[in-house]
């Protein structure tokens, strides 16, 4: 399997707050990986660093390539779409294709017309003429037609409406992924993204929270749903996290099996959203600096 | 052999393919450029346009305006048709010229600026063009691309207009036949290099622009504006003025007295003396006008290498700066 990033302490302060402090992950190739954390949490920090659009402290090689130092030899291989609306209004739909076939040497023009073509988005129109998902579809449709080795995807479904986002990630899963490609997305809106990550990234105040396969998350997590009678013995367990629903509690565990929890009540692997807002208020997210509880 | 011809074939086809990918990338550059800033190409054609509409209906070159009178035009025809055709390259040129620096400085300031302003820039990092190019191609837009293109611009609207005036001059409302050709070649070559000198003594101008306009957060035309401030401090603080003697100097390269002198011969010269006098000759009326002596200014060439040094800093600012 390839590295395609890897990052050693990444580090990075705006004035006296840590945007970034001593991060490290690695991404191999063919994952999809979610970058999950709330706003402020150094997602977008993070990938600005990976795509070379901000400098940072610490070790990060992308590809091979030193993202400081390389970022126009590294595009060639990265694709990335920042949250909706960073295409230039003033363009017209036709320009942007010229534009990104002059300058990209993997675009392929026929495959963005195609793609295009299944849309409302006539090649006349100017970017500001165009509604926010059909702008999102036209840098799809641009990205998609770039054989890229890794793509990056910064909440690029905020703002639009279901319709859209279920649609730009269908057409993610279903066009453009393989075991080659590699695709980092953060989002905030965890349940949309659930079902087709790989890999997640919980990230809070800088800090990863945690580092997991999704199917890790399964040997390791668990959540256990009692009544009130059986919630004294659950608790003896040491849940890390519990939550009221309906008169029953659910509770997360780290580290135990089904057969400890399964005479207490209803077992099931958390949901990625779950453990997310477990995780961000336990107590190791909670240590971070300017954590509220 | 089949193979090796295959190959070959190959080879040829992939070289000048390779020739065509090294430029293109800069010439889309360019392109982008034009497609965003769409009055550098209409401003020099609205310029032009209201040029000829004055040609067609303006009454300069009607005998009741002109101060001369007919047997003194008749007297001095070389002379007046000389001057004529001078004036009109260069009164062409000065307009479409002023037009054109007005708006490259809104051009220079911008195209730095909005695409951070619009988070565009975002986009435009996304794709495999280093700073260096992009920077390049924008320098290369203000300094080079558009004057060029304003030169062509200019040089046939003076043919347009001189047949304007010939049809004028035929169907009787202006005197006589004002062209002269030779005057004509040698003015567009004055104006060719005095478009050369221009491009390069406001190279580090230029340069400036982009450097402010890849840094400012806000205000970019305050920003372009605040060497005025040192200026301002210096006569209320000091009471002298050698900052401003020095922009002056930078902005308006000596071309003053030049063009003062020049002035005064072609106005005040022996076409426009009612009382007869000499003719002028084409050679005469550019006597001391020599831009290329301006190459001899060892200031043309350090403000060169401080233009290089502004656009690596606006390099480095366009990869550094973080404000999306």
């Amino acid at each position: 399997m390839t590295t395609v990033i890897e990052a050693r302490n990444l580090f990075k302060a705006y004035g006296a707050k840590r945007a970034l402090d001593s991060v490290s992950f690695t991404i191999e190739a063919g994952r999809i990986v979610g970058i999950i954390g709330p706003n402020g949490a150094g997602k977008t920090t993070a990938l600005k660093g990976i795509l070379g659009l901000a400098p940072f402290e610490g070790d990060l090689t992308v590809l091979g390539r030193n993202p400081r130092t390389e970022r126009d030899r590294l595009m060639q291989d990265v694709c990335f779409i920042a949250d909706v609306a960073v295409l230039p209004k003033w363009m017209r739909v036709r320009n942007a294709l010229d534009y990104v076939e002059g300058v990209h040497p993997r675009f392929n023009r026929e495959r963005a017309e195609d793609f295009l073509r299944r849309t409302d988005i006539r090649m006349g129109s100017r970017v500001r003429e165009l509604s926010k998902g059909m702008v999102t579809q036209l840098h799809l449709a641009l990205v998609l037609a770039i054989d890229a080795r890794l793509l990056v995807l910064d909440e690029p479904t905020l703002g639009l409406d279901l319709l859209y986002r279920r649609q730009f990630y269908d057409t993610l899963l279903n066009d453009y992924f393989d075991k080659e490609r590699t695709i980092l997305l953060t989002t905030h809106q965890v349940e949309e993204v659930e079902h087709l990550l790989t890999d997640v990234i919980f990230l809070a105040h800088g800090h990863i929270v945690l580092s997991s396969t999704v199917d890790a998350i399964s040997d390791r997590y668990l959540q256990l749903t009692v009544g009130p009678d059986g919630l004294s013995r659950a608790r003896e367990l040491h849940p890390f996290y519990e939550r009221e629903v309906f008169g029953r509690t659910a509770l997360l565990y780290e580290g135990r099996t089904a057969r400890e929890l399964e005479s207490l009540g209803e077992v099931r692997t958390p949901s990625i959203a779950d453990l997310f807002v477990a995780k961000m208020q336990a107590p190791d997210a909670a240590r971070a600096p300017g954590a509220s509880q | 052999m089949n193979e090796s011809a295959e190959v070959r074939e190959a080879a040829a086809a992939s070289q000048p393919a390779t020739r065509a990918d090294a430029t293109r990338p800069m010439l889309t550059l360019l392109k982008r450029e034009v497609w965003e800033h769409p009055a550098l190409w209409i401003a020099p054609l609205v310029v032009t346009v209201a040029l000829l509409i004055g040609a067609i209906f303006g009454r300069a070159y009607s005998p009741r305006t002109m101060p001369i009178s007919i047997g003194n035009v008749s007297e001095h025809l070389q002379s007046a048709r000389t001057v004529a055709t001078t004036m009109l390259v260069l009164i062409y040129g000065g307009l479409q010229y002023f037009v054109m620096s007005c708006v490259l400085w809104f051009y220079a300031t911008a195209c730095l600026y909005n695409e951070r302003r619009d988070r565009s820039i975002l986009f435009w990092k996304s794709m495999p063009v280093s700073d260096a190019k992009t920077v390049l191609s924008k320098f290369l837009i203000a300094f080079a691309a558009v004057p060029l293109y304003v030169y062509v611009v200019t040089l046939l609207s003076t043919l347009v207009a001189a047949g304007i005036f010939a049809i004028r001059g035929f169907s009787g409302s202006v005197p006589l036949d004002l062209w002269d050709a030779a005057a004509w070649v040698r003015a567009q070559g004055f104006a060719l290099e005095l478009l050369v000198f221009a491009a390069l003594w406001y190279a580090p101008l230029v340069a400036y622009l982009l450097l402010v306009s890849a840094w400012a957060r806000r205000n970019v035309q305050l920003w372009a504006l605040s060497p005025f401030v040192p200026i301002i401090v210096e006569r209320i603080a000091f009471g002298t003025h050698y900052l401003s003697t020095w922009l002056v100097y930078r902005l308006l390269p000596g071309w003053q007295s030049q063009w003062e002198q020049w002035f005064e011969r072609l106005f005040t010269g022996p076409f426009y003396n009612s009382s007869g006098g000499s003719s002028i000759s084409r050679g005469q009326i550019f006597a001391g006008m020599e831009p290329l002596r301006g190459f001899e200014n060892i200031d043309l060439w350090i403000g060169l290498a401080v233009a290089a040094a502004l656009l690596f800093a606006a390099v480095r600012v366009r990869r550094y700066r973080d404000d999306t």
